[in-house]
C-alpha cells in the first residue's frame, strides 16, 4: 500500500515535471516519436503487403500445379533459348491429363486476350478477357455474387454467356442496373452476363478477380487462336485430396512427356509451377525488406534514447536541489529512482503513443490512395509501446540512479 | 540506511564495458520479425529482459549485489528462452561463455559489495 502511494507520488512528480516544460518535453519526446515512426511505419508497410502478397498467392491454391511454358523462377545458369522455343500448352494435352491423371482431382484450359468491352454507351478498352474450360471455378477460389457459374452445357457448347468481376460490372451498369440477364459485347460478339464475382479488392500481384471476364473456352475459340503464345495458354491442375504437389508433378511430368513425345533422354520442354515457389521467393524478399527495417529503426530509436537520456540528467541537474530536500526530509532512494524513472518513461511512452497515432492517420490516408488494405496490427502496436516503455527505463535509469544516491546536504547545496 | 562505497575491480570496469556495448546490441534484437511472428507479446518480454539485463550491468558498475542477482536472473531467463524458443530465438553460445565468465567473476567479489540500493 505504502509503494502504490510512493508510486502514485512519484507519478505526480513525472508529470508536474514534465507540464512544467511543455516545450523541452516535446523537443525530448520527439527522438522517440520519429524513431518509433519509422520503425512500426516499416513494419506496418512490410506486414501490409505480406499480407496482400500471401492472400493473393492463397487465391491461387496452394495444391494446384500450372502447367505452363515459362517456369516462374529461373536457375542462375537459364539457356534461354531453349525456353523460348518450347511449345505452349495446348488442349489435346488437357485431354491427356483427364483421361490419364490419376493424382489429379480437376484440370481446366486457361487463356487469356485482350478486348475491348462494350455495354451502351459504356466500354473498357483493353480488358483482359480469360476463356477458361469447365472446373475453373472448382481449380480456383472465388465467390460468385450474383448470379451464377457456367453450366457444363454452356462450357461445352460454348455458348455466349459471361461471367464478370466486381470492378467490370461497376463500370460497365454503374449500379444502376442489375447485370444479370444484360448483354454486353466482345469483339463484335453479343454476350449475356449471367454471374457477377464477389468483389476481391486490390492485388499486388494483379490476380484480383475484380477485372476478371470469364468466358467458355469453346465460346472464346472463335475469336481467339487458342495456339497463339499470345494468348498465354495454360493448364491449371488441382491435386486430390491427400496428394501432395510433388506426387502430382510427378505423375504431370510422365503424361506431359507422353504427350509431347519427349525421348527418355530428352529435356521436358514444359514447366510445371507451384504457389510454394512463389512463396518461398517473397519470403526471401520480406526476409530482407524486414531485416532493413529492423535494422534502421532499432539504431533510430537508440537515438531517440540517448535524447531522453540526455534531457533526464538535464533534469537531474536541475533538481538537485529538490532532491537534497526531499531526501533530508526522509524521502527513499526508491522513491527519488521511481520518479526520474517514471518520468522518463512517461517520456517516451508519450513519444511512442504520438507515433503510433501518426501511422495510423497515415494508414488510413494510405490505405485510401493505394486501395490496398495497409493497417496497424495489434503486434505492431503492443511492439511500438513496449519499445517506448523500454527505451524510457533503459534511458532514465542511469540519471535517476545517480539523483537516488545523492547525498541530501551535498545536494540542498547545490546551485 | 548507510551505503557503502566500494571500489570497483579493474576487471568489472572491463566487463561491464563490453556488457553495456551487448545490451545495447541484444536491444536491436527485440526488433527481429521472427519473434514478433511467434508470440505478439515476445518482443516485450524479450526487451524486458534486455532491459533488466542493462540494469544489473548498472548495479554492478556501482558495486552493488542487487545487479549481481539481477544479471544471474536474466543469465537464466535467456538460457530457458534459448532452451525453449530455439527455432526462433537461438542460443548465442559466445555471449552464453562471456555471461558465464562474468558470473563466475562476480562471484569472487559478491561479498565485497553493497547490499543496499
Amino acid at each position: 500500500m505504502i509503494f502504490l502511494t510512493l508510486l502514485k507520488e512519484s507519478l505526480f512528480f513525472a508529470w508536474h515535471a514534465l507540464m512544467n516544460n511543455k516545450l523541452r518535453t516535446f523537443l525530448s519526446l520527439l527522438g522517440i516519436t520519429i524513431g518509433i515512426f519509422a520503425i512500426i511505419t516499416v513494419f506496418t508497410i512490410v506486414d501490409s503487403l505480406e499480407n496482400n502478397i500471401r492472400g493473393s498467392v492463397a487465391s491461387l491454391g496452394d495444391n494446384v500445379v500450372y502447367v505452363q511454358k515459362m517456369p516462374w523462377i529461373f536457375d542462375d545458369d537459364v539457356q534461354w533459348w531453349k525456353i523460348i522455343n518450347r511449345p505452349s500448352p495446348v488442349l489435346k494435352e488437357l485431354e491427356a491429363i483427364k483421361l490419364l491423371s490419376q493424382k489429379s482431382a480437376y484440370a481446366t484450359f486457361h487463356v487469356n486476350v485482350n478486348k475491348t468491352i462494350k455495354q451502351g454507351n459504356n466500354s473498357i478498352q483493353n480488358a483482359t478477357i480469360s476463356g477458361v474450360s469447365t472446373d475453373y471455378e472448382k481449380v480456383t477460389s472465388f465467390e460468385i455474387e450474383k448470379g451464377r457459374y457456367f453450366s457444363d452445357i454452356e462450357s461445352a457448347t460454348g455458348k455466349n454467356v459471361v461471367v464478370i468481376g466486381d470492378k467490370i460490372a461497376e463500370a460497365l451498369f454503374q449500379k444502376v442496373q442489375s447485370p444479370i440477364g444484360q448483354h454486353i459485347t466482345i469483339a463484335g460478339r453479343k454476350i449475356e452476363v449471367i454471374g457477377v464475382v464477389k468483389k476481391q479488392g486490390e492485388s499486388i500481384m494483379g490476380n484480383s478477380m475484380d477485372s476478371q471476364v470469364l468466358l467458355p473456352l469453346n465460346f472464346i475459340r472463335n475469336f481467339t487462336d487458342l495456339r497463339s503464345e499470345s494468348s498465354y495458354p495454360f493448364i491449371v491442375v488441382k491435386a486430390r485430396p491427400g496428394i501432395s504437389n510433388e506426387e502430382l508433378k510427378d505423375e504431370l511430368t510422365s503424361i506431359m512427356r507422353a504427350a509431347r513425345r519427349i525421348k527418355p533422354i530428352g529435356e521436358d520442354n514444359f514447366a510445371l509451377n507451384e504457389i510454394k515457389l512463389l512463396s518461398a521467393a517473397f519470403d526471401e524478399m520480406f526476409g530482407v525488406i524486414g531485416l532493413a527495417g529492423w535494422i534502421i529503426g532499432g539504431f533510430s530509436i537508440l537515438v531517440g534514447g540517448f535524447g531522453i537520456a540526455n534531457i533526464m540528467f538535464v533534469s537531474v541537474r536541475e533538481r538537485t536541489n529538490l532532491i537534497g530536500i526531499q531526501k533530508s526530509l526522509g524521502a527513499k532512494n526508491y522513491f527519488i529512482l521511481l520518479q526520474f524513472l517514471i518520468e522518463s518513461i512517461l517520456l517516451s511512452l508519450l513519444g511512442g503513443i504520438i507515433g503510433l497515432l501518426i501511422i495510423f492517420v497515415v494508414t488510413l490516408l494510405a490505405g485510401d490512395a493505394f486501395g490496398m488494405a495497409i493497417t496497424l496490427s495489434r503486434s505492431n502496436i503492443i511492439l511500438g509501446l513496449t519499445i517506448s516503455f523500454l527505451i524510457g527505463i533503459v534511458s532514465g535509469f542511469i540519471p535517476a540512479y545517480g539523483a537516488s544516491q545523492m547525498d541530501p546536504v551535498d545536494a540542498i547545496r547545490s546551485n | 540506511m548507510i551505503t557503502t562505497k566500494v571500489k570497483r575491480p579493474v576487471i568489472l570496469t572491463i566487463i561491464c564495458s563490453l556488457g553495456f556495448v551487448g545490451a545495447f546490441g541484444s536491444f536491436i534484437y527485440v526488433f527481429n520479425p521472427g519473434l514478433k511472428k511467434y508470440n505478439d507479446f515476445l518482443p516485450a518480454f524479450i526487451g524486458l529482459v534486455v532491459a533488466l539485463r542493462f540494469i544489473a550491468y548498472v548495479g554492478i558498475w556501482h558495486m552493488k549485489k542487487w545487479g549481481v542477482e539481477i544479471f544471474a536472473l536474466t543469465y537464466f531467463i535467456f538460457l530457458l528462452l534459448g532452451i525453449f524458443l530455439g527455432d526462433v530465438y537461438s542460443i548465442n553460445y559466445l555471449g552464453l561463455a562471456f555471461s558465464t565468465w562474468f558470473i563466475i567473476n562476480l562471484l569472487f567479489f559478491y561479498k565485497r559489495m553493497d547490499k543496499n540500493l
